[in-house]
């Protein structure tokens, strides 16, 4: 059998075995390994087995997955959230719809110090869904806010998405959060806008809160959140002016993460060791799955299916754009089913060589990746920061009535995805400062 | 007996890898707060590579087995009735246990050549090494027992190890 034959029943019995129910990561693992051995021998397999776990995880690059992630785990125990909301709410209370609005600017406050979507979802759905509920907000349009605002969460940086996305693509991680800004931002004033006409032409979707809030409130929000906002201009700004590797802002983060919740005494050594303890199983989570994609990765290399598709494209004469339109189309469909990370590792050793070769930008590339992956936590049937939220509402709401508050905010990615390949610069611009 | 000492174990080398995660954010704050005052430590990037990634990596892998929190996609197998899907969680975890004992056994090998030559990093300063081999195959060892007990533990009917842990979904 020619390797290439190889390379698609390999294909195939990944999806086979994924269908399965065989964890990501394994799934990966085995297909690869046996397809290697096929193309070039047991040695080479055994060889590999050897090499790649070590390597792969013993790279400094790497350690900022567990630094950001854990600076995130403390923001959430610490309870950050809640003095962004209140922040969010003193300062946007005279808009339609302003539970709503707050929320979303909120979850890009929060966004700021978490790398994960769920976590931002879930923190944020714990502190604005009962406000909402309570002040008579339409359930769709509370829960619908929360689980999609919590998408930004791996937009604004960090982002453990393009934290390993930049691993993979081996492109410079500052570079990389600083592209994911923009995006981000310009996803929450779509969603800030598309809820305040929403609620202007349908009133009674978000009646008007009778609390009437004044500068002494808007003053006290301030002091209450500051500490938090200057973490995120020290890690950020450390990070970005080049004064700190992705891995030391991390830590810095996560120390200083741990200081202002000490301070505020919303933290204690139960909450910090849960919070360690779920940095440990999502690092190793991923690491199983991205050393299996490693492996693919190596699979698909050696027998020339990457160079096969690759030639396809550029024979078939599909442009640069085609290929990014299609991708992305490819990315929304699984993103309906599977869950982000494990799409992105499973797609990226077939998609990263070919758009790199048709000369798209891979920062670009990386960004708009990012947000359909994002698209793919809110869409039906299986939406994971949905499902959180439905895990928070519990019997309060259905998860229909949640899919059915989604609708809008999906519009609005569209809208989004649609800027963002029309102008790259939305992406690229900042980037631009830091060569 | 055996249940309650594989509980044990992966409970406590999940441990000893949360501490790592504490002690290596500690180590690099150190790092670059001494930087700062012009006395940065000797060969933190090779200390973080060897000493904290991989354990962290590594040693966790059977008590995220026991959490359930390795991920996999439930899509079809969810409209299976419940015997099928444990029929077919205990195949595949016989799948993955030869994909674990299959690193085991290859690391295992790598770390004893390691060991004898006395591996070390060269840094600013040597760095011993040799020793982090072994994370790999005591990590791949547990999690490949804890695989082949849950698969025996479904085909006799008891799925007690299938509970889902509410906290072990908040990535991404």
């Amino acid at each position: 059998m020619d390797s290439l034959a190889i390379c698609g029943l390999g294909l195939v019995a990944l999806l086979g075995l994924l269908l399965l129910r065989v964890p990501v990561g394994v799934a990966l693992g085995v297909v690869s390994l046996v397809g290697i051995w096929q193309i070039v021998g047991i040695r080479s397999a055994w060889g590999i087995l050897v090499a790649i776990p070590y390597d792969f995880v013993a790279r400094w690059t790497l350690s900022s997955v567990p630094m950001f992630l854990l600076m995130g785990f403390i923001c959430y125990q610490a309870d950050l959230t809640r003095g962004l909301f209140r922040l969010a709410r003193a300062w946007l209370s005279w808009m339609p719809g302003s539970l709503a609005v707050a929320s979303v600017g909120a979850a890009a406050g929060f966004s700021a110090v978490t790398g994960s979507s769920i976590a931002c979802a879930a923190a944020m759905g714990r502190i604005a869904v009962p406000e909402m509920i309570k002040a008579k907000y339409d359930k769709g349009l509370a829960a619908g806010t929360v689980a999609a605002a919590g998408t930004i969460g791996s937009m604004i940086p960090p982002s453990i998405i393009l934290l390993l996305y930049g691993i993979f693509a081996e492109l410079p991680i500052s570079q990389l959060f600083i592209a994911g800004v923009l995006p981000g931002l310009l996803t929450a004033l779509a969603y800030a806008l598309m809820i305040v006409a929403r609620v202007k032409i349908t009133p009674s979707l978000a009646p008007k809160v009778e609390v009437k809030i004044d500068w002494n409130e808007r003053i006290a929000s301030v002091a209450d959140t500051w500490p938090v906002i200057l973490l995120i201009i020290g890690v950020f700004g450390g990070l970005f002016g080049g004064v700190f590797t992705p891995t030391e802002a991390g830590a810095m983060g996560a120390f200083f993460s741990f200081i202002i919740g000490f301070a505020k005494r919303t933290l204690n050594l139960e909450k910090i060791w849960h919070a360690c303890m779920e940095t440990l199983t999502s690092t190793a989570a991923i690491f199983v799955i991205a050393i299996g994609a490693n492996l693919l990765t190596r699979f698909l290399a050696l027998g020339g299916f990457t160079d096969f598709i690759s030639t396809f494209v550029v024979e078939n004469e599909i442009g640069p754009i085609t290929m990014i339109i299609g991708t992305m189309g490819v990315l929304f469909v699984l993103g309906c089913f599977l869950d982000p990370i494990g799409i992105m590792l499973l797609t990226l050793p077939i998609f990263l060589p070919v758009v790199g070769k048709l000369g798209n930008d891979l920062i670009w590339y990386g960004v708009l990746m990012t947000k359909l992956l994002e698209i793919g936590l809110i869409t039906p049937p299986v939406g994971l920061n949905v499902f959180v939220i439905k895990g928070i509402v519990g019997d309060l709401m259905r998860t229909e009535t949640i899919f059915k508050g989604i609708m809008w905010f999906l519009v609005s990615d569209i809208i989004v995805v649609g800027l963002m390949i029309a102008f790259p610069g939305i992406t690229l611009w900042l980037p631009s400062f830091l060569q | 007996m055996f249940r309650k000492s594989l509980f044990g174990a992966s409970s406590l080398l999940a441990g000893i890898g949360a501490a790592l995660v504490l002690i290596m954010m500690l180590h690099v704050v150190t790092d670059v707060f001494l930087r700062f005052i012009g006395v940065p430590l000797r060969a933190t990037i090779e200390i973080v590579q060897a000493w904290y990634m991989v354990p962290v990596a590594f040693l966790p892998l059977a008590y995220v087995e026991k959490i359930n929190g390795h991920i996999s996609v439930e899509l079809l197998s969810q409209h299976f009735t419940e015997r099928a899907q444990e029929w077919l969680i205990a195949a595949g975890s016989i799948l993955c246990a030869l994909y674990f004992a299959a690193f085991t056994w290859r690391t295992w090998h790598d770390a004893l050549g390691k060991f004898e030559v006395g591996e070390m990093a060269l840094g600013d300063v040597p760095v011993m090494v040799w020793p982090t081999r072994f994370f790999l195959p005591v990590g791949c060892g547990l999690i490949t027992i804890f695989l082949i007990y849950k698969a025996f533990r479904l085909t006799i009917g008891d799925n007690s190890l299938l509970a889902k842990n509410p906290g072990a979904k908040l990535i991404e």
